[in-house]
């Protein structure tokens, strides 16, 4: 909390492509900046409107990919709001200004031997960046998506790419096994080599709270929270999420800062 | 950025912008693009007697062209900011403002003991506003009875400079501020948060955690600019003037309106630039305007209040 712990930026992208995956959007921008840096699991202020004090507020955004080699960005954005249901709109050429890298990502050195990622809907956006991270030090990751149907499955062609495999779970059965994702997981107390060393998480509350009730007392779970923001950077404490305490005090964490990724079994899902 | 020095009351600011309570957290939290030396004046987050945890989520909701919160006051207590905080501050010598909360009007006063005590504050805001709290904040601040006496009992325990923040949510502004003024205080800060709310009509619910948030943002700059206004011609005591600005234009409108200094909060949110935007555009806008001076109350008609 203290001075000096941040380091963010402002940039302006360039939008390369916007590409339909399903009901969401696949947006590559282009970067031009030595200086921008992000971890898996950070998250960036996007700026919907520059010229208009409506819609007033940046959306927080994961970046779901960044191949630094090309200084391509990757979002992957679901139209939910009139934030997002703005940013898909944006043509090719268009400039896109966000600040960013910001929250703490996803813990690599605690990946152990065989991590795996547990992704629903657009939860699986995240996990692009994180699964190329890992690859990148040599760990091929397991991957679980899950999604209500095919056309709310998200990125699973980069997610083949970075992982060692991908099991596809929707619930009305149009692509991969029909259930919820964390049926995947249903297995898993007589798994023995197999087992998953930690949990990536990303995805609706009822996914991390059957992950809550099923593996947290045997597997690490790390989860990367959504939230409403307003500043992104610690300051207003809008985005906060509760935490335990000894004695179930209420206390709170931020989700931009001490956030977006948490082990599981430290917060409170509301 | 020189030539910008304005006085509010008996501060002397380098610039008239100054960063509000609850969207700067302690100066620090936008330090990589926007340092708290930038500002005339830094209002830190309001700070109780002891740790606050403040509401539970969702404490914020987008709303048009503004944003509502209810966060709650949430804050590590008057020693952490002492002892963590106003170091840093002291070092990169801002002027700062501790804004000062409480459930009760001892609180208030043990906090502003507290405060008074230490090195590097050049005065305290007096939070009886806040619309996110149960027991204290806008409680005493709709009353004029208790804004009266929570001020004046503050007076006898500090020599600091006092602003008072006042609400929006009365019916009477300008009685409010009449009160305080004779209980002492030097500053008047206004307008806090309006009184709002939001539904989800998917859950048939309020959105946020404690039904009823403040609005903040452009939404309420004509609101804010009203009860300065109003103030301007009810009391003599300077005003620090609040609520949606966004621009240069803004800075100038509130200072017609009679405002000394002007805060910028949510506009931080909108865009982390907007201070130092404001800040390169005022010298001109200035000149271009107002023949280069600060027109603090020119909006009034001649032989008003003042």
């Amino acid at each position: 909390m203290l001075a000096g712990s941040l380091q963010f930026d402002q940039y302006e992208g360039v939008l390369l492509r916007n590409t339909p995956d399903g009901d969401s959007f696949r947006l590559d921008i282009e970067v031009k900046s030595d200086a921008f840096w992000p971890k898996a699991g950070q998250f960036l202020q996007v700026k919907i409107n520059p010229n208009a004090l409506d819609p007033l507020l940046h959306r927080p955004l994961s970046v779901s990919d960044f191949d630094a080699k090309a200084g391509i960005l990757t979002l992957r954005i679901r139209p939910v709001g009139r934030g997002t249901r703005h940013l898909v709109t944006r043509n090719p050429g268009s400039r896109i200004g966000f600040f960013g890298p910001l929250g703490e990502g996803f813990p690599l050195e605690q990946a152990g031997s065989s991590p795996w990622i547990i992704a629903g809907g657009i939860g699986a956006a995240p996990m692009v960046f994180l699964a190329r991270a890992l690859a990148e030090r040599g760990i091929r990751v397991r991957t679980l998506v899950g999604a209500a149907r095919a056309a709310d499955l998200v990125a699973v062609e980069a997610l083949k790419r970075f992982s060692q495999d991908v099991v596809i779970w929707t619930e009305d059965a149009s692509a991969g096994s029909q259930g919820v994702v964390t049926a995947g997981l249903a297995q898993i107390d007589e798994m023995q080599d197999e087992r998953p060393s930690v949990l990536y998480a990303c995805g609706p509350v009822g996914m991390l709270k059957t992950l809550e009730a099923t593996v947290l007392d045997t597997i690490p779970v790390f989860a990367s929270l959504e939230a409403h923001m307003a500043c992104g950077v610690g300051a207003c404490l809008g985005c906060a999420v509760g935490v335990r305490t000894p004695g179930g005090a209420p206390n709170y964490a931020r989700v931009c800062r001490e956030g977006p990724v948490f082990p599981l079994r430290e917060v409170v899902l509301s | 950025m020189s030539g910008l020095d304005v006085q509010l009351g008996p501060l002397a600011l380098k610039n008239p912008l100054v960063a509000v309570s609850g969207t700067f957290g302690f100066g620090f939290d936008y330090e990589p693009i926007l340092p708290p030396d930038l500002f005339g004046a830094v209002i830190v987050k309001g700070t109780s007697l002891v740790p606050w945890p403040g509401n539970p989520p969702p404490r914020l909701m987008e709303t048009p062209a503004g944003m509502l919160n209810a966060i709650g006051l949430e804050n590590p207590g008057v020693d952490v900011f002492l002892r963590d905080y106003l170091p840093l501050l002291r070092e990169r010598g801002v002027m700062v403002i501790a804004n000062v909360v409480g459930r009760t009007m001892s609180e208030y006063v043990a906090v502003s003991e507290r405060l008074s005590d230490a090195d590097g504050i050049a005065a305290l805001e007096l939070n009886i506003s806040c619309p996110n709290v149960k027991a204290g904040g806008m409680a005493f601040g709709t009353s004029v009875r208790d804004s009266e006496a929570l001020v004046a009992r503050v007076r006898q325990v500090t020599s600091l400079p006092i602003l008072v923040k006042l609400s929006p949510n009365v019916s009477d502004i300008g009685a409010i501020a009449r009160a305080v003024e004779a209980a002492g205080a030097d500053v008047i800060s206004l307008i806090n948060t309006v009184l709002g709310m939001a539904i989800d009509v998917h859950k048939r619910a309020p959105i946020l955690g404690n039904v009823f948030g403040g609005l903040s943002g452009p939404a309420i700059r004509p609101i804010a600019l009203r009860c300065i206004w109003q103030v301007y011609q009810s009391v003599s005591l300077p005003i620090l003037g609040m609520g949606g600005v966004s621009d240069s234009e803004d800075v100038l409108a509130f200072m017609m309106a009679g405002a000394s200094a002007v805060g910028i909060g949510t506009a931080l949110f909108a865009d982390p630039y907007a201070p130092r935007k404001i800040l390169e555009a005022l010298p001109g806008d200035r000149d271009r305007l107002t023949e280069g001076r600060w027109p603090i109350g020119w909006a009034h008609p001649k032989g008003g209040c003042r």
